[in-house]
């Protein structure tokens, strides 16, 4: 799974073949969840040590490392993940790297992270610290798809009828899906509230068949045998 | 076919115009891998153990699985056009199949969708696929006989109507072929069979349905088939799928039914390949934990279910139907206890014009014959032993007996049926008692003569009397019989009616005789059909009758001959 490009979810909101190719993300290697949340809650807190406003800032700061550098250089996290280098010269490498350009928590997540061989659930453990955060500060992601471009008021008037029914600070993320035909789609977590024409039409359709069926087999019958 | 198509226009009209669209709420996941008919998947975190989820192509899936970060699904279905981040969407509904009469008849898949290329299954009555047994209060004790039409099963291992009896054997014993002749059997007696074919090769199950509907057996039985290419959780689901078919019988309409799993083995091979793939821990013979529930639940199903009563006016005739609000007093009364309570009822309330009666949707029954293929003989494996222990009895096909021209193959010796007999008209009881005693004593004394010893006449009597029955026990395939063929003819070979005719030709006897009884004793048959015992007048007409037959007989060999082909001539005098 981990070898497969990392292609997040975000960027299928333009991406013209997004309908082409359903086969979205990879989304996490389920292998190791609860490595990943003892080190997200670790670093959770002790960025929050510092204040709300700290979490926000090493966080930033983290997904910029995973980001500019990691994902840009391969090589550098090869080096990183190899066990052919030592855990101290990598945290060398990591404190000249990084020294004075990053707070003090994150360079200390990225060492400790280091000395117990765990850099390779760098990326998991940041986006699960940041839905930490998002948990904590009442922060839905809200996935919302329409037919046509969301913009201005409509959007506003969308996010702010959002945060009264979830009764939580909504992060919308608009998404663009023209064979909705119109009416629009909201994702929730795992839940999916589908207000479409497409999904309208769907229920028709199914309703006509499922319901229909026997009615017009037995009027047919009916007609078929009184003939 | 004429109908109009303004008529159906109308209705799609007016369902167009009174449709209310909601919002649709729904649960959804993603695909985090899939192969081998499971797919372990991302999100659907609100789904239920069994829920049935829907992925892009329109295949479904079972969550099996519930995991902290993951929900492990079996795809029942095509799962080669299934990819990984594909979205799987929550239905909220237990898996689910159609039932109901528009199913007699067909071949279907588990999933009840024909595959006998006749049309759609249109039904509006639908079952879950697992759905639990009934109680102790709901049934009632199996007494009402099985026929399989086999003379070795019915006399001396018979099988009551709500019973388990399992068919055991190696490959290539004859293990279907009693199922077959069993459904063959069934033909006018109100009984709906399903015939449930678990990894059997398309061809065997295409021969089957032929063999099904060139003896009119289709007319009363419902196919349902998971071939040997289906998926692992397609063969695992089918004996649940056709057993909901048979319970929509028993349930809704009080009929007797018939299940076959033919086999059971294979069931528990499926359930293995999905569990180990699933990564639950392997147990004996790396079969998951819960495989001796798998089946336990499955055969827990059937049932006799219990009679229920109401007190209706003496006017109702017998064929109305009578439910349970037909009722004068609107109380049902539930089983032996039920009965009591309303003969009661009826004594002290209702002195005049009333009686009870059975509601026609009550005591309706499902009997289930697993099958399950040893090999080697080895009864002792996991699942035979498992199988063995849950079902009320055993019928053990033997493949000595088999390639010895003992067809049936059944092993009179250690095939049992708990239930006993019960399950067995009087006649069939009175006759059997003393045939499966016989038999023992026989292939006691045939390893003794063996020896080359000399017997005494009792015993050369009793040998010849036990070759003569192995004999009569032998019967061909898709050639079940009446019960009250098999007890004339029994009778006729236990008290020595056959003593005088050659062992090779004890079946052409037996066929003649029935020839005879069937069309110049008609009158005799019908009588001992209704009577259902040997009463004296029947016993004594039955004599009469065979002393006649006797008397048309005309052996193939001369009375020497006859005398020579006996195996070990005993001298006059001796």
């Amino acid at each position: 799974m981990s070898d497969s490009p990392s292609k997040s979810t975000s960027g299928t909101a333009n991406d013209p073949n997004a309908a082409a190719h359903p086969r979205a993300a990879t989304i996490f290697d389920e292998s190791n969840t609860e490595v990943v949340a003892a080190y997200s809650q670790a670093l959770a807190a002790a960025a929050e040590a510092g204040g709300p406003a700290a979490l926000d800032d090493v966080l930033d700061e983290l997904a910029a490392v995973q980001a500019e550098v990691f994902e840009k250089s391969p090589s550098f996290t090869a080096l990183l993940n190899s066990p052919l280098v030592q855990p101290s010269e990598k945290d060398d490498l990591l404190r000249r790297a990084f020294e004075g350009k990053l707070s003090v928590v994150a360079l200390n997540t990225l060492r400790v992270m280091n000395r117990h061989g765990r850099i390779g659930l760098f990326a998991a453990v940041v986006a699960e610290a940041a839905s930490i955060r998002d948990r904590r500060r009442n922060r839905r992601a809200v996935v919302v798809r329409t037919a046509v471009p969301l913009e201005g008021p409509l959007l506003d008037a969308v996010r702010a009828r959002l945060a009264v029914l979830l009764q939580a600070d909504p992060i919308v993320r608009c998404e663009v899906d023209a064979s909705l035909l119109g009416g629009l789609v909201v994702q929730v977590g795992d839940l999916v509230y589908d207000a479409s024409l497409r999904g309208r039409l769907e229920q028709l359709r199914h309703r006509l068949i499922e319901g229909k069926t026997h009615e017009i087999q037995s009027r047919r019958d009916h007609f078929s045998h009184s003939a | 076919m004429k109908f109009r198509a303004d008529e159906i226009t109308s209705v799609i009209q007016r369902e167009i115009e009174h449709f209310e669209a909601e919002v649709a709420r729904t649960e959804v996941g993603l695909v985090l891998n899939v192969g081998d008919g499971i797919a372990l998947v991302h999100g659907l975190s609100g789904v239920m153990a069994g829920e049935m989820v829907l992925f892009e192509n329109g295949v479904r899936g079972l969550a099996f699985n519930l995991e902290e970060a993951s929900v492990g699904v079996i795809i029942l279905g095509d799962f080669t056009t299934i990819h990984e981040g594909e979205k799987v969407t929550a239905t909220g509904k237990l898996l689910r199949v159609p039932v109901g009469e528009a199913l007699v008849g067909r071949v279907v898949n588990p999933l009840g969708e024909p595959i006998d290329n006749k049309g759609p299954v249109i039904t509006q009555f639908s079952r879950l696929v697992e759905s639990v047994a009934p109680g102790i209060v709901d049934r009632q004790p199996v007494d009402e006989p099985m026929q399989t039409g086999i003379k070795a099963i019915d006399s001396m291992t018979p099988i009551g109507r709500g019973q388990r009896e399992l068919i055991i054997g190696d490959r290539k014993t004859g293990k279907t072929a009693i199922a077959i002749d069993t459904i063959l059997n069934q033909k006018g007696t109100g009984v709906i069979c399903v015939y449930v074919a678990i990894a059997q090769k398309e061809s065997t199950t295409a021969g089957l349905v032929d063999v099904l509907h060139r003896y009119g057996a289709m007319d009363y039985t419902i196919v349902v088939a998971a071939g040997a290419s289906d998926p692992a959780p397609l063969q695992y689901i089918a004996p649940y799928a056709g057993c909901s078919m048979a319970e929509y019988f028993m349930y809704e309409k009080g009929m007797p039914t018939l299940c076959v799993y033919d086999d059971l083995s294979k069931q528990a091979v499926a359930y293995r390949e999905l569990s180990l793939l699933l990564r639950r821990p392997p147990g004996r013979e790396a079969f998951p934990g819960d495989i001796f529930y798998a089946h336990s639940r499955l055969l827990e199903r059937s049932a006799k279910l219990a009679n229920k009563y109401v007190i209706v006016p003496a006017a109702t005739s017998e064929s109305e139907t009578i439910d349970e609000k037909s009722g004068v007093n609107g109380k049902v009364y539930l089983g032996v206890p039920g009965a009591e309570e309303a003969k009661h009822e009826l004594e002290s309330h209702y002195k005049e014009g009333h009686k009870i009666a059975k509601t026609t949707t009550s005591g309706g029954s499902l009997t289930a014959l697993p099958l399950i293929e040893t090999l080697e003989g080895e009864v002792s494996a996991y699942i035979p032993t498992n199988v063995i222990s849950i079902t009320d009895g055993q019928i053990y096909l033997q493949p000595d007996l088999f390639f010895a021209g003992v067809r049936p193959a059944v092993d009179v010796g250690i095939s049992v049926s708990r239930v006993g007999g019960k399950a067995q008209i009087p006649a069939m009881k009175k006759v059997a008692g003393g045939l499966r005693l016989d038999l023992a004593a026989f292939r006691e004394l045939e390893a003794f003569a063996q020896l080359g010893t000399e017997l005494d006449k009792a015993t050369q009597m009793q040998l010849d009397r036990g070759r003569r029955m192995v004999e009569l026990l032998k019967q061909p395939q898709y050639g079940p019989l009446h019960v009250a063929d098999q007890v004339c003819v029994i009778y006729a070979g236990s008290e020595g009616w056959l003593d005088e005719v050659p062992v090779k030709e004890v079946q052409r006897w037996e066929s003649e005789f029935l020839d005879f009884l069937r069309n110049h004793k008609a009158a005799f048959r019908d009588k001992l059909i209704a009577e259902k015992k040997l009463s004296d007048p029947i016993v004594t007409e039955l004599k009469a009758v065979l002393g006649e037959f006797k008397q048309r007989y005309k052996s193939a060999t001369s009375p020497a001959e006859a005398l020579a082909s006996k195996p070990k001539p005993v001298p006059a005098g001796a």
